[in-house]
């Protein structure tokens, strides 16, 4: 199967090499063929968070004609902005669609886990995770970081609850708090607050040993609120980090 | 060019500067909403359980405002009619400086006294502020915004406006005003000492101002949710009463304008509000010889002052008309990360990421109002919490659009361009 893995400038520009890392390595024990597109520019959902989404459509449009080039199979991305981007707003908006399906590395991971089960190391740890606005409350996708979490023998999962979401008929998950990373191409200095914020007042609570988010995006504001909070009890951990610790 | 841009930059570098030194540095604050968010949880969830049926109101009240909203020109005509029926006066504002003149006008000379309940629209057009600058003596009755008032500064929620206050610091304020040396650790005191401070004023007001929360066109009704009873007593002691609404908190009918009042409440996180008043008009009697006499023993004189300012206008844009559909009911901002570290300072006149839509298109206009429209992280959380559901995120995202066409994004934004996409041009 070609895989054509998206979002990796933004990992490197954040500086995420080891999520990198690890999502390269994860997917290779798959045994895909992996492909890139060269000199790939940020393309997800940030143009249209900042406001300058239509002067960047030559660079959408330019992505689709590099993946026609490709040909994947499926394209994957540890940022749920591109799944959004691809599967809602350029569509939508925009009438620009991609043959081939766009979607984010952990529904990939799961669905290739269906097929064929993993074999993982017990893991007798806590793993808090938070589903990234994007992909957890805007698409409503939040049952494949859960099946591939249960699939490792002793690690006690934790997500964050909300009170009145069953009354309401809600995922609680649908409620996650807010790290707060968008604000790093807006207002930075006020995300750094918001981001120290989301560990002191979501994590630390909870005491989890490890921390992470689905999105790239939100797991860099958690990576950035630890650090400013200066927590290092809660170590944050990408679940393809952690899938590298328990994969055999 | 070089002007507007100086203009712009040094309106983002103030507002950033106010937001971090007094929202997001202040340490004291960040405990205060966590204290508050908490027992709002708390609350709703008690609410929820004793009243599950309120989850079905949400729906309803979002197809009552889409209605309202969509006949918005229609029902302001009927208001009209009602009121005049009723014995009331009405009027229309056109802005902000037009709403202030009319009340100003029904105010009248010398000077008088007037006591005030809590109302956003009135923050909006800075009432007490202008009455005040006319020698009027303006008392704030709503304990929150009381203390709002004595220390000089603006709501920080849109129910609760002192929200980011401890006990310790309320009692303090209150001990300066009062002369009292009031205990910082019990709450109890520091309201008795507002209520034996204000009870003097309220006897004494010539003028009550409120605002509502919702108006029923074919009535001309007025619904106000309180807890405290200073509207109580605002709305029936002095001789005028004068509501101050704006256009958006019409809805067609009275159970309409209940309904929309009962799903306020309920995800204000209140079971039951202690009171709901309704008021159709001035005070009257028919009970000598059957000729209607007004000013028995409330108002003699019901004044409304519809405030447009902008939202007429507003309620054609199919992109941003949702924004009118918010009934102020705050909940969203106990969910929103931002306002967690910076209460009221997210936003201007309205707190909040709707506050910065609110802003943005009726109380300050787009240049003022960018900063606060680019401090929201659209994680969409609001959208979540709204009983209307309103889509605060992908407004702010539309805005942000507008906004950088018309140079006013920060320059971080540009930066991030430049720093992502390279030079497009
Ligand atoms: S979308 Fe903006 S206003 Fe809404 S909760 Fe998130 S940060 Fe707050
Ligand atoms: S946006 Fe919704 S939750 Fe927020 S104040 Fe308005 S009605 Fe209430």
């Amino acid at each position: 199967m070609k895989v054509l893995l998206s979002g990796v400038i933004n990992l490197k520009h954040t500086n995420q090499i080891d999520v990198l890392d690890s999502i390269l390595n994860t997917l290779k024990k798959l045994d895909v063929e992996l492909s890139f597109i060269d000199g790939e520019v940020m393309c997800g959902e940030a143009s249209i968070n900042l406001g300058i989404s239509e002067k960047i459509l030559p660079i959408f449009k330019s992505f689709k004609e590099k993946v026609e080039e490709i040909k994947p199979d499926v394209i994957v991305s540890a940022y749920a902005a591109g799944v959004a981007k691809w599967t809602r707003d350029l569509p939508n908006n925009y009438g620009l669609k991609l043959s081939v399906p766009y979607i984010h590395v952990s529904e990939f991971f799961a669905e290739q886990f269906s097929k064929k089960k993993p074999d993982f190391a017990p893991f007798p740890h806590s793993y808090f995770i938070q589903h990234g606005c994007t992909l957890g409350r805007k698409l409503k996708r939040f049952s494949a970081i859960r099946e591939i979490l249960k699939l490792i023998p002793e690690l006690e999962v934790m997500e964050e609850d909300y009170p009145t979401a069953e009354i309401e008929g809600f995922d609680p998950a649908e409620f996650n708090s807010c790290p707060g990373s968008w604000l790093n191409f807006t207002q930075p200095d006020l995300g750094d607050y918001v981001k120290e914020n989301y560990v002191l007042d979501i994590l630390v609570p909870r005491k989890p040993e490890y921390a992470g988010s689905t999105c790239a995006n939100g797991h860099f504001g958690i990576r950035q609120g630890l650090e400013i909070a200066e927590i290092n009890t809660i170590k944050p951990l990408y679940f393809t980090q952690l899938l590298e610790k328990v994969w055999k | 060019m070089e002007n507007k841009e100086k203009d712009i930059k040094q309106i983002h570098n103030e507002y950033m500067s106010e937001i971090i030194a007094d929202g997001a540095e202040n340490e004291t604050l960040r405990t205060a909403i966590r204290r508050a968010r908490e027992a709002y949880r708390k609350n709703l969830k008690k609410a929820l359980e004793t009243f599950p049926e309120s989850v079905e109101y949400k729906e309803k009240a979002r197809k009552i405002k889409e209605y309202a909203i969509d006949h918005l020109e229609e029902l302001i005509e009927k208001t009209k009619e009602a009121v005049e029926r009723n014995h009331g006066h009405f009027y229309l504002a056109k802005d902000a400086k037009e709403a202030n003149e009319i009340i100003s006008r029904i105010v009248g000379k010398p000077k008088k006294i007037i006591v005030k309940g809590k109302s956003l629209t009135t923050e909006e057009t800075e009432l007490r502020q202008y009455l005040q600058k006319e020698g009027h003596e303006v008392w704030e009755t709503d304990l929150g915004e009381f203390l709002v008032q004595i220390r000089e500064g603006r709501p920080m929620h849109m129910l609760a406006p002192s929200v980011d206050l401890t006990r310790e610091e309320a009692a303090k304020l209150i001990s300066k005003i009062t002369g009292e040396n009031l205990p910082e650790d019990k709450i109890e005191t520091s309201v008795a000492a507002v209520r034996r401070f204000l009870r003097e004023k309220f006897t004494n007001a010539d003028i009550g101002i409120a605002g509502a929360n919702s108006i029923a066109a074919e009535t001309g009704t007025l619904f106000i949710i309180e807890n405290e009873g200073n509207i109580k007593l605002t709305a029936s002691l002095p001789e005028k009463f004068i509501a101050l609404v704006g256009v958006e908190k019409i809805v067609p009918t009275l159970d309409d304008a209940f309904h929309m009042v009962k799903t306020t409440w309920r995800f204000a996180n209140y079971q039951v509000p202690s009171y709901v008043h309704m008021i159709s008009g001035p005070s009257k009697t028919g009970d000598i010889e059957k000729v209607t006499t007004y000013g028995a023993h409330g108002p003699k004189e019901f004044h409304l002052v519809l405030l447009d300012n902008g939202r007429i206008e507003l309620s054609k844009n199919k992109d941003f008309k949702e924004i009118l559909y918010c009934m102020k009911c705050g909940a969203c901002m106990y969910e929103c990360p931002v306002f967690w570290v910076t209460a009221g300072h997210f936003g201007k006149s309205y707190p909040g990421g709707i506050g910065a839509l609110w802003d943005a298109f009726i109380a300050k206009g787009f240049k003022e109002g960018a900063p606060s429209v680019y401090s929201c992280a659209i994680c969409d959380r609001c959208r979540v919490r709204c009983p209307l559901n309103i889509d605060t995120a992908k407004m702010i995202i539309k805005l942000r659009k507008i906004l950088y066409e018309k140079g006013y994004a920060p320059t971080t934004v540009k930066e991030a361009e430049k720093q992502f996409f390279g030079d497009i041009e």
